[in-house]
């Protein structure tokens, strides 16, 4: 794949991209932002590089989600290092706060904080199988994880995201 | 604000979500754009000079220093007797010596001097 293809799979990808690195991030916009042009220049570095075993969205997610971890346990450090009060949930709560005008950002924001609340590989899972329409095999492959251990994720996610939305 | 829970419902709120997100998504340019000016910095020469390089050399210096300061000298250095006396102990017998001769030239190994023996100065 030459860099005028790259470049075109990148951009068509890129929404998507966006929605993923944003699930990865807790959903703090900044963040996602950030992580995606580590991605790009991870890529555009040759520092990841496309094997051509998975499809390319496959392998594109999962670079994503592993640049997410890098620089989430990169922030961790740094907080810890500065002894900064700063939390992130503090700007998510205030994103979703502004949502909570109409009915539909409210149920939407409601939503959010029921993903949030669930565990970092179950909300990955029903992520990627009902956000990004991929397969059970494919977000194994994006979590890095087997088959059977991605459907268990997905059970019990399922089951815990229906629990706290009824309560 | 209805709370009904089935599959299509979980489909219909990742739907949302996702027409959510994509609507606020940054475009495309922006990020490749700030991705490919990370990359030019990245490649820009190193200019501060490499921390761990320059303390490896220290330490290694220090090392050597220490060496030099804590090894003792050798054994000859500390009698005060240097490789020419030495030398000349050996190959004189010491009673050949003309330090220890009170100058008096060349002895030979029974006392007699060079004169005693009939040697021409």
């Amino acid at each position: 794949m030459d860099d005028a293809e790259l470049r075109a799979e990148l951009e068509r990808y890129h929404p998507e991209s966006y929605g993923w690195a944003l699930s990865c991030c807790a959903r703090n916009r900044d963040e996602a932002d950030e992580v995606l042009q580590i991605v790009y220049l991870k890529i555009l570095a040759g520092r990841a590089r496309f094997g051509g075993r998975a499809t390319f969205k496959t392998w594109l997610f999962s670079v994503i989600r592993r640049t997410a971890i890098d620089e989430w346990r990169r922030r961790v450090v740094r907080r810890l290092a500065l002894m900064s009060h700063e939390e992130s949930g503090v700007r998510v709560a205030r994103e979703e706060a502004a949502d909570e005008a109409v009915e539909r950002s409210q149920i939407r924001a409601m939503f959010c904080r029921a993903l949030g609340a669930l565990p970092r590989r179950q909300r990955e899972v029903l992520q990627l199988v009902f956000y990004h329409d991929l397969s059970l095999q494919e977000a194994a492959d994006v979590m890095d994880v087997s088959l059977g251990s991605a459907r268990t994720h997905y059970d019990r996610g399922k089951k815990r995201l229906r629990h706290s939305w009824k309560h | 604000m209805n709370r009904d829970w089935n599959e299509q419902r979980l489909n219909q709120l990742f739907h949302d979500l996702r027409q959510e997100d994509e609507r606020q998504a940054p475009p495309f340019t922006r990020a490749w754009t700030a991705a490919l000016a990370r990359t030019s910095l990245e490649r820009r020469p190193r200019r501060v000079p490499h921390f761990a390089l320059v303390g490896g050399m220290a330490c290694a210096l220090l090392v050597v220093v220490a060496g030099l300061l804590i090894v003792p000298p050798r054994e000859s250095d500390q009698n005060g007797v240097g490789p020419a006396s030495v030398f000349s102990q050996v190959a004189w017998g010491g009673a050949w010596s003309p330090v220890q001769r009170g100058g008096r030239g060349l002895a030979g190994p029974d006392g007699a001097s060079a004169q005693g023996v009939g040697i021409a100065p």
